[in-house]
């Protein structure tokens, strides 16, 4: 997947082409917001002039399939098929909106503005060919990545037309399909991220690593509310890798509870660690606990 | 510490480790092979899922002292080729099976071990071969019909 530092790397070259923006919740062309003092860059579809389309998404996708709803949203008013959108994720800074998978509200926060967007594009793309050919964009008709004359049967590609729609004011209404007309949203389409989930290579939170990273592995109260006593940390902290036993909360809705998280060099020396550290907790909410449970399931 | 060796795919790999240090840990931090999953720890889940001489492990729970000459097979290592997959893979492909995938590697590791024994299964012995890999997205049903789906690819 690119990072978004490579898209914007690419974005911020000439190759740009047609590149729209989200600046405080507005669409805005790239290059007429990177004129604003206080803009806040967030690159939201990019068109390059090879007709490849580019969207930062900004719906976190833990598998329930967001990309590829987002991704059909534009796609079905941009007029391409959905395997021409590239779907990259947004970074999470608060500039980009906010981070929330939940509440399967993916699609219905996003139903409007994606549509609308990619309706403004395929609109300046119609425009940019009538421009060319001279005639009315009525007389125009936007398909598969391509304006065609309907008088002529010529054909333009958005990559062709992407220098030409970038100098067009962006519609301030684009007009939306209406529901007989779609052809990807409500059908079955395929997601574009199988292969990766079933070849091993899809990375995960677990999988990410930093420079001089280190791990925590948190030992809990047995019961769900029982108050740490005391510890006893000595056999956790001979463990190899293990670099620190810290007395931290384990912080829920309106309540905090303790824990203990032993923190080491890797994430196996943390568990073993963790094994090896004694907690001695209260018997708070003892109706619940953990240590018995696990031992009635062996 | 001591060092072992370890054929991972068809690979010859040295590590240098606790001798208790389990063969998921030593993938995924010692190797970074990180495709196989870290679900429960304690056998519960099969995330971990990987082949020891062709048989589908836990690897969470073997460790390294106990592997010797033993091949291994990771999620890595069942296509035939770069850009070929495995037929169970195909199949997998085909019926769409993940949702977040985090369980799928130890989902195919075991659909494919099982396939070998058993080619040509029941729908019930497909569930029940299956039925030890817990699926957090509840993608059981498409599991089900893709080995099913697989062993028609393999028999063919
Ligand atoms: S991580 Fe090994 S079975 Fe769950
Ligand atoms: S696909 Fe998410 S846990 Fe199985």
């Amino acid at each position: 997947m690119t990072s978004r530092r490579d898209f914007l790397k690419a974005a911020s070259k000439a190759s740009l082409g047609f590149c729209l923006v989200l600046d405080h919740g507005k669409i805005l062309l790239a290059q007429d917001a990177l004129g604003n003092s206080d803009f806040s860059f967030n690159p939201f579809i990019s068109i390059n002039t090879n007709g490849q389309v580019t969207f930062v998404n900004p719906n976190p996708d833990l598998g329930q399939g967001s990309s590829q709803a987002s991704a059909a949203l534009i796609a079905e008013e941009l007029e391409v098929s959905l395997d021409k959108v590239k779907v990259i994720f947004s970074s999470g800074q608060a500039n980009e909106g906010a981070q929330i998978a939940g509440g399967s509200g993916a699609v219905r926060r996003s139903w409007e503005q994606l549509r609308q967007a990619g309706a403004a594009a395929k609109e300046m793309f119609l425009r940019a060919a009538a421009e060319t050919w001279e005639m009315s964009d009525s007389q125009c008709k936007a398909q598969n990545g391509e304006v065609i004359n309907l008088n002529t049967k010529a054909r333009l590609s958005y990559g062709e037309l992407v220098e030409k729609a970038r100098t067009l004011p962006i519609p301030e209404k684009p007009k939306l399909k209406n529901k007989e007309q779609f052809t990807i949203i409500g059908k079955a389409t395929k997601r574009s991220d199988v292969l990766e989930r079933i070849t091993g290579k899809m990375q995960y939170g677990i999988d990410v690593t930093v420079p001089d990273m280190l791990y925590a592995a948190v030992l809990h109260s047995p019961t769900i509310i029982g108050k740490l006593q005391s510890y006893d940390d000595k056999e956790a902290l001979k463990v190899n890798g293990v670099v620190a036993v810290v007395p931290c909360k384990r912080t829920m809705p309106y309540s905090s509870f303790d824990a203990l998280a032993v923190v080491a060099d890797s994430y196996w020396s943390a568990l073993k660690g963790r094994r090896a550290l004694k907690g001695v907790w209260g018997k708070e909410g003892d109706h619940l606990d953990t240590d018995i449970y696990f031992k009635k399931l062996y | 510490m001591g060092k072992y060796n370890l054929n991972i795919n068809g690979k010859q790999q040295t590590v240098d480790c606790d001798a208790d240090m389990p063969l998921l840990w030593i993938l995924r931090e010692k190797l970074g092979i990180t495709g196989t999953k870290f679900g429960c720890g304690i056998a519960m889940c099969g995330a971990c899922t990987v082949h020891l001489n062709g048989q589908p492990t836990r690897s969470c729970q073997l460790p390294v002292f106990q592997i010797g000459k033993s091949t291994i097979t990771t999620i890595e290592g069942i296509a035939p080729s770069e850009n070929k997959l495995h037929p169970v893979q195909e199949a997998w492909q085909a019926h769409q099976v993940p949702q977040c995938g985090y369980c799928q590697s130890g989902q195919i590791m075991t659909a494919v071990a099982f396939l070998k024994n058993n080619p040509k299964p029941k729908m019930e012995e497909i569930s029940a071969a299956m039925s030890g890999n817990l699926c957090r997205c509840g993608t059981y049903d498409r599991i089900n019909q893709a080995v099913k789906h697989a062993s028609d690819l393999l028999t063919k």
